[in-house]
């Protein structure tokens, strides 16, 4: 009998031994049955070590890299897949049980298909769960390149939530260390889709975790670091799309940038209501380098004014920080064209 | 085991092959021995000849030349990491980066290789070149600084910010060892290797300076003015991520948060030589973006003489002649600290 192809899950892992157990749990636990597991300490402080090595009996390996390594440290983890397929499960995310079973068989059935993504919900830092509406409104596989222009504009999923087949993997270059490390994922699966085709399973194959209160969100966010990374990002997008001749990737650039200068506007408002006037200046000018047009928009005039009369208690906006507001995103997309639905596959 | 070579020239190609001629000849009329340098073209799927060029130099200099051939076209930050792929049993000692058309001039590799060999601590030589326009004319750059010197990288890091705004410069690298390629990737995909602010990283080491010009680039404007300035803020960005987000009240602390608005002034006033230049191109919608990205780096811009003059100038739609000059300073004296030769 033929033997099944061997998984890899690769845990990326620095100081989240409060989340390891149940993470090297999810992936112990899949129903799928060649599975390996191999967690890549990124040089933690804390006991993490002391958490996986419960488990080196069932065959978990721990690498502990020397120092922190930051982005460079998706080298190692690319180097570390033997399997013929893998799943990145980040140290404080959760596998559902059947997901690697479920998105291995269309990779087997379809070996076109370079990877798979399944769906989410949030988990707090408490454990409490958040659900999510599903990105699509079935489960489908499509060409690559029709998936394509979606990934300029959202990212679907996060790591947990992609079975990756190796190959397809490898001829997409593995992971690009010198992405935004925060649109890393997003970078993956536009590669991914440049080299293969595409699955999305719409069931719940994964918790993501997402503390009510996001430092790393508020950083990247008050250092004006995301506004220049996302736009770095789009048009990464478009040069790729400019080098492998993708003219609905190109169009698509300045949707998406205008998207989210209009996403700004809200961190304008925030940082305007906290009077701090110079970083809302600094967001506000953005808005106006990514989007011309929105200099006739009424709420961009009247965050303007406001900015030049500093009345920026007057201001009216919810904060960033809370999690929970995706919840209330409204999603259930039709698949891009083409697709073929696949509910009888799953 | 296998040869170490002295000198590895990496030059990048995406079809340019009119213009392979001009650095092969910069290179095979260098006062360095043959024997000792290798030439390895790393081709990004060129359509126009330019690899059929390449082959043929191949032939010609079976032992100096090399090439790989991507498949399909790639970006220059992973053409960077396939080179150094490439070249893991190729060990060698030093290194340039080169694009078609770039010229050193011959005693360079013999000057800097002379330079790395007397100062074990030097990582890196840079040196002064002419830019070359489309007409082929040569434009001669004021140096940076009055005199030779070697800079401690880690202490003078603000240096790389402060002065030779918008200059550009050639390196000769030591070694190409893996460590240190992942940062020349990291300056790849951000910083123009050919800018004087990309010589701060990685921030760590020494590097010489020579105040001669000893080669030229060709002048290379960017297709996408704002992604270029975009993708250097992101490259700062990034670089002072720590910086900006760990408050503490340190001397070091200072010195960094000091070193980071220079940083992200210089990269202001690269936006704002960007909107002189389309003077020439009459883009003025560009050079009012220009400005708004300067403001957004550097808030304290408006109040710089450039930036007043540039905005009257785009208003009042009247020259810009004169204004550059207050950007882009002469040369100035090396900080106490370098060693001077």
């Amino acid at each position: 009998m033929k033997r099944k192809p061997l998984v890899s899950i690769i845990i990326p892992n620095y100081n989240h031994s409060m989340y390891l157990d149940q993470s090297i749990n999810s992936a112990l636990n899949q129903t799928y049955s060649n599975i390996e597991v191999i967690v890549n300490d990124n040089a933690s402080s804390d006991n993490s070590i002391a958490v996986v090595k419960k488990y080196i009996d069932q065959g978990v390996v721990v690498n502990k890299n020397p120092q922190n390594i930051y982005n460079f440290n998706y080298d190692i983890l690319d180097d570390s897949v033997s399997g013929e397929y893998f799943v990145l499960l980040c140290a404080d995310d959760i596998l559902k049980s059947d997901f690697v079973e479920k998105a291995v068989r269309i990779m087997e059935e379809y070996p076109e298909i370079g990877f798979v993504h399944g769906e989410r919900d949030y988990i707090d830092e408490h454990g409490r769960i958040t659900e999510l509406d599903p990105f699509f409104n079935c489960s489908f596989r499509v060409n690559g390149e029709e998936i394509l222009p979606i990934f300029t504009l959202t990212d679907i999923g996060q790591s947990a939530q992609a079975v990756i087949r190796t190959s397809a993997f490898v001829r997409a270059g593995k992971h690009d260390t010198q992405s935004d490390h925060l649109n890393i994922d997003r970078e993956q699966w536009f590669r991914l889709a440049m080299v293969s085709d595409y699955a999305y399973i719409r069931e719940k194959m994964a918790l993501i975790r997402m503390p009510e209160t996001t430092s790393e969100t508020s950083r990247i966010i008050e250092t004006f670091y995301h506004p220049i990374a996302l736009y770095h990002t789009a048009k990464s997008f478009e040069e790729w799309a400019k080098l492998n001749d993708y003219p609905r990737v190109s169009e698509r650039i300045e949707v998406a940038i205008k998207r989210f200068a209009k996403e700004c506007l809200g961190f304008a408002k925030v940082f305007l209501k906290r009077e701090n006037y110079e970083l809302a200046k600094r967001y506000l000018l953005f808005i106006r380098f990514a989007d011309r047009g929105i200099i006739s928009d009424e709420e961009y005039q009247k965050c303007w004014t406001i900015l030049q009369e500093k009345r920026g208690a007057s201001v009216e906006v919810d904060e960033y920080k809370k999690s929970s507001n995706y919840a209330f995103r409204k999603r259930n997309y039709e698949p891009p064209e083409n697709y073929v639905l696949m509910e009888d596959t799953i | 085991m296998f040869k170490t070579y002295s000198v590895f020239f990496i030059v990048f190609v995406d079809n340019e092959a009119e213009l392979i001629d001009d650095t092969m000849k910069g290179i095979l009329g260098q006062t360095y021995p043959r024997s000792e340098m290798r030439v390895l073209f790393m081709d990004n799927a060129s359509k126009d000849g330019s690899y059929e060029k390449i082959l043929d130099y191949i032939q010609e200099y079976p032992s100096l030349v090399s090439v790989y051939r991507m498949d399909r076209p790639t970006k220059p930050a992973r053409l960077l990491k396939q080179a150094s792929n490439y070249l893991r049993f190729s060990p060698v000692h030093f290194s340039m980066f080169l694009h078609p058309g770039d010229r050193v001039y011959s005693g360079f590799i013999e000057k800097a290789i002379g330079l790395m060999h007397m100062n074990g601590e030097i990582e890196a030589v840079y040196s002064n070149i002419d830019i070359c326009h489309t007409d082929k004319s040569l434009e001669k750059q004021e140096a940076i600084f009055t005199d030779n010197c070697i800079i401690d990288k880690e202490v003078n890091y603000g240096l790389f910010f402060n002065t030779g705004i918008g200059a550009k410069v050639q390196a000769m690298f030591r070694g190409l060892q893996p460590g240190a390629l992942e940062r020349l990737v990291d300056m790849e995909k951000r910083i123009d290797r050919n800018d004087w602010m990309g010589a701060a990283f990685p921030s760590e080491g020494k590097i010489a300076y020579l105040t001669e010009s000893f080669g030229y680039m060709m002048e290379r404007v960017p297709d996408d003015v704002m992604f270029d300035l975009m993708t250097k803020a992101y490259s700062l960005k990034s670089q002072f991520y720590m910086t900006e987000t760990v408050a503490n009240y340190t001397e070091r602390q200072k010195k960094d948060w000091a070193d980071m608005e220079a940083a992200y002034k210089c990269i202001a006033e690269n936006a704002l030589l960007h909107a002189i230049r389309t003077e020439e191109t009459g883009d003025i919608r560009l050079a009012e973006q220009c400005l708004m990205f300067a403001e957004m780096m550097c808030l304290d811009i408006v109040q710089d003489e450039a930036y007043i003059l540039i905005k009257k100038a785009i208003e009042n739609e009247t020259s810009m002649q004169g204004i550059r000059e207050k950007i882009v300073k002469g040369s100035v004296e090396p900080p106490r600290d370098c060693f001077i030769f």
